[in-house]
């Protein structure tokens, strides 16, 4: 097994050769080039962010985190258009991408959704028996197992308690974890290397078979020619400076796109494809936390950042998911200036955290313009507006329930609210969009797949409409939002788009020759 | 099928894996640590984290903006008494090294906020003043007043340089502390270890 080339220490050009060049190595490009290396294709694996071991994540703190191993340090965002909040979005820039940056939660695709896609748009594929084999390839090889109630934070019990009185169900989730310690900053990186990211989960797998990965290798265009993709060229980061430098250049004869929902239509588009859709119908499942000051201690980091969620409003398009964070992270979320923020911080032992997403239906999309980051902007449609302040009403009730002394919503600069009542206004007179605090997780749809050329921008196979030997393996596929947890679907739907790519292989690099 | 062909310079230097070459000339193995030395614009604060990869070398913050970031820090964490001076301008550094690796124009739009706070005084508080050359108690309550702005944007300049302030403000053990953050010690999973036996 070889290890991880760092680009940044690169001085001269570099030329290679493979059977196939996977640009991205995150949940879905990392599990295209194992799936692909272990049927004995020649795979170079090109990542634009930094590679950091496992083991150094515990020594870093959320801010070394983010500047390192985020998109723009954690501080990109989807500028809102209309009555519509701006949106963090947090993406991984590093190799393993955003699954080093998650919760770890796994959901399937829900049933009603794969229902949907197969039924009226045609991808016949996209039903629960036939990605079921690739659901539980993945959930095999990252150990998905049900978090223990012993391991819920007191935080998300007193949620569940709340919940409970209100007569509304929780249910254990599942994570791709081994051996968690319950250290509640999953998002900034496992600190005991437990959670199974693909950096731990596939990439040494996809080297063991004869993978290489380059670090620091930015993949400024796709070589096509005569309609047909036969490589990429881009350049090495500099060490000093950050900016591209040393030039490679990589021949191949099936290249695979897995730079996800927000720089995969980029990379696209500077290559010269013009499909109408790329770059449209992003989603975001916007989400927000909500935060309660308890009377007696919480101590909300002791336990696992994400353990339980709540379907129960699944018809509204709200998912209710229970969520922790670094302290210092929470800390940041408390209102007021001096004293006054003094005095609630001060509070973190006794602070519970609950988090909410909406299933939304899109209004998204993504641009190129001044720098190598995309412009994002989304619309909120009315709908999701509701969804979204219903959320935190719902929320808010149940931290009232629990024995809440002082619930914070995510709204700028609203004070603490003392009782249940205060909470009206959210679904009667709610206030603008634009001053919630809204975060993204999970962008997808902006390179959709669709049954045939119009309305997409790849087949069900993933191979691009536009060229051949061209094809999207990432979250930018699927079709709409899903409503929960990205990160297990964008892998199974890159096992199996990779399978595909195997199972044709000889049409594949005969059309290359 | 064979190994991944991959040809780098004509100055072969094998690094630590058998088929990666690379010219001698153009490697460059970070320090201990793997961080710049302490003279350098990423020395790290006593106890920083080590990697094997090596921090991009760049920073965004000018002079001016250094001074704004300061004030700005200086009434967001004042209590009784505001942090000591030696504990902003470590904070000022920590700031430009959480934000020196974001894109261009995410570091241009930055640096325009800085700027706009700098002259918003003269709008917020009618005075012929720069933020950084303001009171504590002035510039506490122009903070106060652009957090509960109606206009949207006012508040999202408010947000992000305090989102970025506390979370490097309160990385430190001691501040961390001091709000009651027991440090990194767990007890539940040994509980479920317990259960597991």
């Amino acid at each position: 097994m070889t290890g991880v080339v760092r680009g940044r220490e690169l001085g001269a050009p570099v030329y290679a050769e493979a059977d196939v060049v996977v640009v991205g190595s995150g949940a879905a490009g990392a599990v295209a080039a194992y799936e692909l290396a272990r049927e004995g294709l020649r795979v170079v694996v090109l990542e634009e962010g930094g590679h950091y071991a496992p083991e150094e994540y515990g020594a870093m703190t959320p801010s070394n985190m983010l500047g390192r191993m985020a998109r723009e340090a954690g501080l990109s965002a989807a500028v809102g258009l209309g009555d519509t909040p701006l949106i963090t979005t947090l993406a991984g820039k590093c190799v393993g991408g955003s699954s080093v940056l998650t919760g770890g939660v796994c959901f399937r695709i829900p049933d009603e959704v794969l229902h949907e896609w197969s039924s009226d748009r045609g991808l016949s594929a996209m039903t629960p028996e036939r990605l079921d084999p690739y659901f539980a390839r993945v959930e095999d090889r990252v150990h998905v197992e049900t978090v223990p109630e012993s391991m819920r934070s007191r935080s998300t019990e007193l949620f569940v308690e709340g919940a409970k009185t209100m007569g509304i169900p929780m249910k254990s989730l599942r994570r791709n974890t081994r051996g968690c310690h319950g250290a509640s900053r999953c998002n900034f990186g496992c600190p005991h290397q437990a959670k199974m990211s693909v950096d731990i989960s596939y990439l040494p797998a996809a080297r063991e078979a004869g993978a290489r990965v380059f670090a620091d290798a930015l993949v400024e265009r796709l070589e096509i020619a005569g309609g047909r993709a036969a490589g990429v060229r881009g350049r090495f980061l500099d060490q000093e400076t950050g900016e591209p430098r040393v030039p490679f250049t990589v021949r191949a004869r099936v290249v695979v796109v897995a730079c996800g929902s927000l720089h995969t239509p980029i990379l696209l588009r500077r290559s010269g494809l013009d499909a109408a859709d790329i770059g449209r119908h992003l989603t975001l499942h916007p989400a927000y936390r909500v935060s309660a000051l308890f009377d007696d201690h919480v101590g909300g980091w002791d336990g696992a950042l994400q353990s339980v969620y709540c379907d129960h409003f699944a018809d509204e398009g709200i998912t209710l998911v229970g969520v922790y964070s670094a302290a210092n992270v929470l800390a940041a979320g408390f209102p007021g200036v001096g004293k006054a923020h003094r005095r609630l911080a001060e509070q973190l032992p006794r602070l519970a955290v609950f988090g909410g997403m909406v299933h939304d239906e899109g209004g998204g999309s993504v641009r190129r313009w001044l720098s190598r980051e995309p412009l994002i902007t989304y619309r909120m449609s009315a709908r999701d507006r509701g969804r979204l302040f219903r959320g935190m009403q719902i929320l808010g009730q149940m931290a009232f329930a629990a024995g809440a002394r002082e619930v914070m919503l995510p709204l700028f600069g609203a004070t603490p609210f003392k009782s249940r009542g205060e909470l009206d206004f959210l679904t009667e007179r709610p206030p603008a969009a634009n001053r919630v605090e809204c975060m993204a997780f999970h962008p997808l749809g902006s390179a959709r797949m669709s049954a045939g050329p119009r309305g997409g921008v790849v087949k069900p196979t993933g191979e691009t409409w536009a060229v051949d030997n061209l094809f999207v393996v990432d979250g930018s596929v699927l079709p709409t939002s899903i409503g929960v947890n990205s990160q297990l679907p964008i892998m199974a739907v890159a096992t199996m788009l990779a399978q595909g790519i195997c199972d044709d292989w000889s049409r594949l690099a005969r059309r290359a020759a | 099928m064979s190994d991944v062909d991959v040809r780098m310079s004509d100055e072969d230097v094998r690094m630590s894996t058998p088929h990666v070459r690379m010219a001698s000339s153009s490697v460059r193995r970070s320090g201990a640590g793997g961080r710049a030395g302490p003279e350098g614009p990423l020395a790290p604060r006593p106890g920083a984290p080590a990697t094997r990869t090596r921090d991009f070398g760049r920073t965004t913050l000018k002079r001016r903006h250094r001074e704004v970031v300061r004030a700005f820090a200086e009434a967001l964490f004042a209590d009784d008494a505001p942090p000591s001076a030696a504990r902003l301008d470590a904070l000022v550094d920590e700031i430009d090294r959480f934000i020196s690796p974001a894109s261009k124009t995410l570091r241009f739009g930055l640096l325009a906020m800085l700027d706009a706070v700098r002259v918003l005084p003269l709008v917020l508080l009618r005075r012929l003043a720069t933020f950084e050359e303001l009171p504590l108690a002035a510039r506490t309550a122009m903070l106060e007043r652009m957090e509960g702005a109606r206009l949207a944007p006012l508040c999202l300049v408010f947000v992000a340089f305090k989102t970025l302030m506390t979370i490097a403000y309160y990385e430190h053990p001691g501040e961390l502390e001091s709000i009651g953050y027991p440090g990194p010690a767990r007890v539940r999973h040994l509980h479920v270890a317990e259960g597991a036996r």
